[in-house]
């Protein structure tokens, strides 16, 4: 049935997989040759591959969603996990190989010594990433880099990173229902979380290339979904204007 | 119709639309994939209801003599389209809904195995042997 894995540390790597048989043994071997001093959680979201029982040969704790969710809903039952089981922060970390786990040790660092809640692996910020994204992409990033500006008044280098770390307070709030998208969180919930004033930093993080991407390029769908951030950062600016009014917060 | 005329329609009706469905946004009824089919569904209407000539000019080149049943057969038809889109979201969420109804059955062994060890171990004070004899079937089992 597996290992059986207690908690043991106060930090949570988890990794929102779905089908990636392929390189989830080398993610993990890569993360647990560091040694260092985190749990790993991966969420296996409906996984119609082997992720299930290559992921079961290293000592991870694994839960699996009967059927798939989404990577934000992937994400969100980390938080839920995590917030279970009382963990002080989580890593968010991508099962495809485009990170390079050599970045966590600075993550868990800048974690346990400053008062961020939410600490940002930026590739823009490393001299050397060998990410050569399409300039659909790289226009798509300054995009939304501008509009989390001119709705938050703060820069962040690489809003849409998947490799993030953040403390419980962050999670514990997201991991409740009706509060994070099920599809895929990007500049309308970074935006929502500067809005609720979580303390937010970057720090430089290594890339690799993803061979097939996310969609980025599959004919009208990055139209659509621009669309779709859009009116989601629309949603979240309101959502802030009213409830705020209200007394209460978003 | 006079150029003031077709901003004012535009404007109120833009508004109208708009703050209906930002309002079921906001409160979650609605999800922002489905919004953004009613947003340009509230375009076309409007940009049709300022320019009631798009609606001439297009039947004449289709070949239909009366233009209205040009507007009945176009709303007819984006109301079937969404009618059938929703139809094969729903399949698809009742074969969820099994697939997450047969998960948790199958759960239930489980629980009433851990449910019946509780029971049978957790019955009087237990001695120091009873102690190290559970820790070592917890052994065993892991």
């Amino acid at each position: 049935m597996g290992k059986r894995v207690k908690k043991m540390n106060q930090y949570l790597i988890i990794i929102p997989t779905y089908n990636e048989a392929q390189n989830i043994g080398s993610v993990l071997q890569g993360i647990l040759s560091l040694k260092l001093p985190v749990d790993i959680l991966i969420i296996n979201d409906g996984s119609t591959d082997h992720t299930f029982e290559v992921a079961s040969n290293y000592p991870v704790v694994i839960v699996s969603h009967p059927i798939n969710l989404g990577y934000g809903a992937a994400l969100q039952t980390g938080y839920k996990y995590a917030a279970q089981h009382q963990y002080r922060g989580l890593i968010q970390f991508d099962a495809d190989g485009q990170h390079d786990p050599s970045n966590l040790a600075s993550i868990l660092q800048t974690m346990e010594n400053g008062n961020h809640d939410i600490v940002m692996g930026s590739r823009y910020l490393a001299a050397e990433s060998t990410i050569s994204s399409s300039w659909l992409k790289q226009s798509a990033v300054r995009f939304f880099r501008n509009l989390v500006y001119l709705t938050t008044r703060v820069r962040i280098s690489d809003p849409t990173t998947g490799l993030r770390g953040i403390s419980r307070n962050v999670f514990a709030y997201y991991a409740e229902r009706d509060r994070f998208p099920a599809d895929y969180p990007d500049a309308d919930i970074l935006i929502q979380m500067i809005l609720r004033n979580y303390s937010i930093t970057e720090v430089p993080a290594l890339m690799r290339d993803r061979t097939a991407g996310i969609s980025m390029h599959a004919g009208l769908r990055p139209i659509f979904y621009m669309m779709k951030v859009l009116i989601s950062i629309c949603t979240v600016l309101l959502r802030n204007r009213f409830e705020k009014k209200r007394g209460g917060v978003t | 119709m006079s150029q003031e005329l077709k901003a004012f329609v535009f404007c109120t009706g833009l508004l109208i639309s708009l703050t209906i469905i930002f309002y079921l946004l906001v409160k979650r009824r609605l999800n922002e994939k489905h919004s953004i089919v009613w947003l340009s569904g509230v375009l076309v209407v409007l940009l049709v209801t300022i320019n009631p000539s798009i609606v001439d000019k297009t039947a004449k080149a289709i070949g239909i003599s009366y233009p209205p049943t040009l507007l009945f057969l176009f709303s007819t038809v984006v109301l079937l389209l969404i009618a059938l889109y929703q139809s094969v979201q729903i399949s698809s969420m009742q074969e969820k809904i099994r697939q997450l109804a047969q998960f948790s059955a199958l759960q239930q062994p489980f629980i009433q195995a851990a449910a019946t060890h509780e029971r049978d171990h957790v019955h009087s004070n237990p001695t120091t042997a009873d102690i190290s004899a559970e820790a070592e079937e917890e052994g065993n089992l892991s």
